[in-house]
């Protein structure tokens, strides 16, 4: 039977999207029949494994009913005694890898999750379906072709995405740097190395996290005028492409931008971030990026098509069901109780809690992700898909609380503060309560980002009551401004990160999180960050 | 003409007809490549051609000047097409071969490279200077290369066909390099010669027979029908030319109109002929391509006749399996039907090409994607189709891994009235080749006409199935009635009866001690009296619940089935009971029938299954009752099982069906050597009165 490689080769292509994206053409019916048939499979393997039985507490369900009402709600920490260990005995399939993410502050620094070949079976699959619909104009559309150039810039493995480059059709493109001298490569490295041959052989598809397109724009930005030519003297390509690139920039009166350079043909990013950069990428590279969203114990668990609006659900890799927001915020509340769910046939268009059951294999069952999602519809109609569409809100314990009025998630936050403009270098919020519940907002502002924390107030709370009708509606009623903003000294977070690293801490951990930082966090970025002067190019000690 | 100026012309033709077969098929880029090489590839015949023909003898320089450029033109566009086979990109060997054919076509056409040339009894003698070598090189390299491709393609496929494929390719191209190689001996009458044409004309044939054989290009149908259409225009045509030239001989004298309506008349017979010289001719190039197996595919498209009057299911699987294994040269095939029980498709019969061949033994179980898919689309399945189809996404791996090891290629869905009555599952090709388009067709087309013929057999198997069922059944009615009659009459005998003998006895005492003043006595023999008609009535009662059971009126199916496991559990299993819905009343028979078929599975439980764990669940649903017990015993063969039980007369399954049924419901039973077993009885129920 032909892989997916030897159909693009041989330009099989009706073959090969159906192959890859014929899930987009499911109607929801068959969908949930998938889903219902691949939770059977999955029972029978959780019942024959330690794992399984621990979980499931002795329940023995044999449909969706059953499953739904006797197998209790999980989270990380009932399967951290097993999968911290890495227990392959136990698991419902023996596992082809293990990745990880950041874990839980005090207790355990990462949650590991094993991947069963099966999944890395499907996952390069949609590894496909992903560079398809992120190049294609519509359906059946497959505008890449064999020894196209990628340059891949996401997190390596145990990351997920680091598992993502793993099961990518190498052979079948070019990677920059080729991957066997990229795994030697630090991060930093592999990136540079892949700007440099980009340069020089171009770019066609570029698949990178979404905070890693927009430095690269950055940092093309500020180079452009002092761009070293002796350093690309002996790459005369390099050479011919940067010139083309500063003569469109200039005809366009701007500094270069990665558009000047490559007419992409396919851009991927990924993070919580990328729907607030989706325009700031779209300006910088030239086309829109596409957005998909999973995790690393889901692997997938949607993705955006040709039109880049809402995500549509990947029916083969997980069982999903939704808990109502209200009953999500209940449970939380009260962790006695056990919130009702709902399957992706049942919803209608609101936002949810996900929770997911893995198939082939994997150990997570009706597993709480801790990821709020929307439902915005039922269907595409645009595009004629007959799965629910989805958008990615905020992780359920990354929200602050204001006077029980409304929830402020790090997206909302963050698309507030990009949206007033502010040239800030990083930021970071948590609730304080002094007087009055309030968010406090810690902003790292660049070095030309002239303004005082009351006019950065200002911006951001005006943007923020745009943004959230429940946040302007507390204002108006108690004639309060819940908000705050501290304006952080110079380098603060390059300070933080080079303290992370000096005591050894792990990729995700080099930055402070968004929401709620701990009290040291908070002292360092104020006191210590303020008392230490960094120059340009220097490394500080702290 | 000579010989030599005749080898080229018929490779020429040959390029050409196989470059019209392929045009139609040029959407994919090996297709487009090929059919380039093979227009390249006739042009150079062309020049050989007419060379040789050597019609001009003043031409004959610029003949050989284009033969130079339009040889290596050939070699790069099959080295071009060699490199697509092996999903390689042109690459800039390919580009730089075709700027070389440029700059040799220009100085070939300069006079820089054939000296001179003549052709002397169709033998070329020419001159190419020190270029000989410099040609001789360049298409070395790329012929080299083009084999050491092959030959690398040759060794990493794991796939037989392919295997196969490439070889007859590095044949084919090493026999046309042996050849070409003349050119380079220095000898006029052996590098004069178009040798090069004859291992030309050879691997255009050894390409077309791979085309044939491995479906090179998937371009056999066009191919066929193509030959056909060939050939029957070439017949005509001469026919027609000569029946004009038997015209202008023998009748040269008569002129005008005779001869005009001569002409039109012969075209007249050309024309009637056409059909029947079409037929014929057809029927002869399918006897080339289909070999032994012709007879066998005309069997397959007239099968409706043969097979209507067919009544038995055995008889018909055979008339059926027979011929498809030898009219499509398959290692084995197999006919699924689905069990009445569950509605999986099992293997119910099965055919092997040699009794070495292992028989598809397949399950499908009714909820299997291809089954749902052969049912609601009804088209064929090809075994690489089944990674593609979305639908298929919810194939346990398990099912993948035993559709695999079957070795099943092909499955055909048997529909008629628009259900799925049957499926056809086809084993390898002996060639190991994949089936072609056409012949899923021909296997669809018959797959229908038999639809019906399947279905009528079917279903007097069943009923012959259910008769014996039924016959058993009255048996075992009649003969349960009888004992149960004796089972009542002896028990009624030996204690009611006894008692109340005795009581008819004591009140005749009591009569004759009224008579006299003894009161004591009376009491006692009245007591006496008392506690036998006590004993009566319980021994009545239990007579009574063995018939009914009282529970079952009074407090309801929840309740009667509830005490029922409550009695299970004294042999020590344990037993859960669930309830779902909204519990109302339902008519007696109906109640009394599931009552009975619960007893009769709790039987089955503590009597078979070795189980220590049994759950019985009731559901009351809008419109129907379903029950379900589930035990976690060995579980058992349900086909053997229920096979068996008519002969051995073990026949509570078929009671529990026939009760179910008789009330417009079913029964599901889901069960497998120790994997526990699973009863759902469903009712449709129109309520009556709330319960309890």
């Amino acid at each position: 039977m032909a892989t997916a490689d030897e159909l693009l080769k041989q330009g099989r292509y009706e073959e090969l999207w159906r192959r890859c994206c014929g899930f987009i053409d499911l109607s929801l019916e068959d969908f949930m029949k998938i889903q219902q048939r691949l939770l059977s499979e999955q029972l029978e393997l959780l019942k024959r494994c330690e794992l399984g039985r621990y979980i499931m507490n002795g329940a023995d369900p044999y449909n969706v009913e059953e499953f739904r009402e006797r197998v209790p709600l999980t989270t990380y920490d009932d399967y951290a005694p097993y999968l911290l260990k890495k227990r392959e005995d136990v698991l419902p399939m023996k596992p082809a890898l293990w990745q990880y993410t950041s874990g839980k502050s005090g207790e355990y620094p990462f949650r590991w999750a094993p991947v069963t070949t099966e999944q890395l079976k499907e996952m390069e699959l949609l590894i496909f379906a992903l560079l398809f619909f992120s190049s294609c104009k519509q359906r059946n559309e497959i505008a890449l072709k064999e020894h196209d150039k990628v340059l891949y810039g996401m997190a390596p493995p145990p990351y997920a995405t680091g598992t993502m480059a793993h099961v990518f059709p190498h052979e079948l493109f070019d990677f920059l740097p080729p991957v066997e001298e990229a795994e030697k490569m630090s991060f930093e490295e592999r990136m540079q190395q892949g700007f440099g041959l980009a340069l020089s052989e171009g770019l066609d598809v570029c698949i990178a996290l979404s905070s890693v397109a927009i430095a690269i724009g950055d940092r093309f930005s500020q180079k452009s005028n002092n761009t070293s030519i002796k350093a690309l003297l002996k790459r005369p390509k390099a050479i011919a492409r940067l010139v083309r690139g500063l003569v469109k920039s200039k005809l366009a009166h701007r500094s270069l931008l990665p558009k000047d350079l490559w007419s992409l043909r396919g851009l991927i990013t990924f993070g919580i971030d990328s729907s607030i950069y989706r325009e700031k990428i779209k300006e910088m590279w030239g086309r829109e990026p596409l957005e998909f969203h999973g995790s690393t114990e889901t692997v997938f668990i949607a993705t955006q098509t040709w039109d880049h609006q809402g995500m549509t659900f990947i029916p083969h890799l997980n069982f999903f069901e939704f808990i109502p927001e209200e009953e999500s915020i209940k449970s939380r509340e009260d962790p006695t109780y056990q919130p009702s769910t709902l399957l992706l046939d049942e919803v209608k268009p609101g936002n949810y809690e996900l929770v997911i059951t893995s198939f082939h294999g994997g150990p997570f069952v009706r597993y709480r992700l801790g990821h709020l999602i929307e439902i915005t519809s039922l269907r595409n109609e645009q595009l004629n898909i007959d799965i629910p569409q989805m958008v990615f809100l905020s992780r359920v314990d990354d929200q602050i609380d204001i006077a029980g009025f409304t929830r402020l998630s790090e997206k909302i936050i963050w698309q507030a503060i990009e949206n007033t403009g502010l040239a800030y270098a990083d930021w970071t919020a948590r609730k304080e309560a002094k007087d009055k519940p309030a968010l406090h907002l810690y902003i790292e502002l660049k070095e030309n980002g002239y303004v005082t924390a009351e006019q950065a107030a200002a911006s951001v709370d005006e943007e923020l009551r745009k943004l959230d009708t429940p946040y302007a509606e507390l204002e108006s009623f108690t004639g309060l401004r819940p908000l705050e903003v501290t304006l952080l000294p110079q380098n603060a977070f390059q300070l933080y990160k080079q303290r992370q690293q000096a005591s050894g801490a792990d990729l995700t951990q080099l930055k402070p999180p968004h929401i709620n930082p701990a009290d040291d966090t908070i002292d360092f970025l104020i006191d210590t960050a303020g008392k230490v002067t960094v120059k340009a190019g220097q490394k500080a000690k702290v | 003409m000579t010989i030599w100026a005749l080898i080229p012309l018929i490779t020429c033709l040959t390029y050409i007809v196989l470059l019209i077969l392929t045009l139609p098929s040029i959407k994919r880029r090996i297709n487009r490549l090929f059919a380039f090489y093979l227009g390249v590839a006739a042009v150079w015949s062309f020049t050989s051609f007419m060379l040789h023909l050597n019609a001009f003898p003043q031409q004959a320089l610029l003949w050989n000047e284009l033969l130079v450029a339009a040889l290596v033109w050939t070699l790069i566009t099959y080295y071009h097409f060699i490199r697509t086979y092996t999903n390689k990109p042109a690459g800039m060997g390919v580009y730089l071969g075709y700027a070389l054919v440029l700059v040799l076509a220009v100085l070939c056409l300069s006079g820089y490279i054939v000296q001179y040339a003549h052709v002397i009894d169709g033998v070329l003698y020419h001159s190419l200077g020190i270029s000989i070598y410099f040609i001789g090189g360049i298409s070395l390299i790329f012929v080299g290369a083009g084999l050491y491709l092959l030959i690398k393609q040759y060794r990493n496929s794991i796939d037989p066909i392919e295997r196969n494929r490439t070889m007859y390719l590095i044949a084919g191209w090493s026999i046309l390099m042996l050849l070409s190689a003349t050119n380079l001996i220095m000898v006029p009458t052996v590098a004069g010669l178009p040798l090069d044409h004859i291992g030309s004309l050879i691997n255009a044939l050894i390409i077309s027979y791979v085309i044939l054989k491995y479906q090179l290009l998937d371009i056999r149908l066009v191919m066929r029908k193509g030959l056909a259409y060939s050939s029957l225009t070439i017949f005509l045509t001469a026919l027609y030319l000569l029946l004009l030239f038997i015209l202008q001989m023998f009748f040269h004298g008569w002129l005008g109109y005779t001869s005009l309506a001569l002409a039109a008349g012969f075209a007249l017979l050309v024309a009637v002929l056409f059909n029947p010289v079409r037929n014929f001719i057809q029927k002869w190039i399918d006897r080339i391509f289909f070999r032994e197996t012709y007879d066998y595919r005309q069997m397959l498209l007239s099968f409706s006749d043969k097979v209507s009057n067919v009544l038995d299911l055995g008889e018909l699987a055979q008339s059926i399996l027979d011929p498809v294994v030898k009219a499509m040269h398959v290692k084995q095939a197999a006919l699924l039907f689905p069990k009445p029980e569950s509605g999986d498709f099992n293997t119910q019969f099965a055919q092997q090409a040699t009794k070495e061949e292992p028989s598809i033994k397949l399950r499908l179980t009714s909820d299997n994607p291809v089954v749902t898919w052969l049912a609601t689309e009804g088209k064929a399945v090809k075994r690489e189709l089944v990674d593609t189809i979305p639908q298929f996404k919810g194939l346990w791996e398990a099912e993948r891994v035993a559709l695999e090891a079957t070795g099943v290629e092909l499955l055909c869905p048997i529909r008629s009235k628009g259900n799925l009555i049957g499926i056809l599952a086809m084993g390898k090709k002996q060639s190991g080749s994949p089936y072609s388009d056409e012949e899923v067709d021909l296997l669809m087309t018959m797959a229908n006409e038999v639809a019906v013929a399947v279905e009528n057999a079917r279903m007097l198997d069943s009923l012959k199935k259910q008769q014996r069922q039924v016959e058993q059944l009255l048996t075992q009615a009649v003969q349960t009635q009888e004992e149960e009659r004796k089972r009542i009459s002896i028990d009624l005998h030996d204690s009611v009866a006894q008692w109340l003998v005795a009581a008819s006895y004591r009140t005749q005492t009591c009569n004759e001690l009224l008579s006299g003043d003894n009161s004591a006595e009376v009491r006692g023999e009245l007591a006496a009296m008392e506690s036998t008609i006590d004993k009566s009535l319980k021994e009545l009662r239990r007579v009574v619940i063995g018939l009914r059971p009282p529970a079952l009126d009074e407090l309801g199916l929840s309740h009667a089935l509830r005490q029922s496991l409550e009695d299970l559990k004294t042999d020590g299993l344990n037993c859960q009971f669930r309830e779902a819905g909204t519990p109302v009343r339902l008519p007696s028979s109906m109640e009394i029938a599931v009552y009975r078929v619960v007893q009769e599975a709790l039987a089955n439980v503590r009597k078979h299954a070795n189980a220590t764990k049994v759950n019985l669940r009731l559901q009351f649903l809008a419109d129907k009752l379903s029950v379900e017990v589930r035990d976690n015993g060995t579980g058992f063969d349900l086909s053997q099982t229920l096979d068996g039980a008519i002969s051995v007369g073990h026949i509570g399954l078929l009671g529990m069906k026939q009760r179910a049924e008789t009330l417009g419901g079913g029964i599901r039973i889901k069960t497998g050597k120790g994997s526990g077993t699973t009863i759902i009885l469903s009712l449709p129920i129109q309520a009556q009165t709330e319960e309890g």
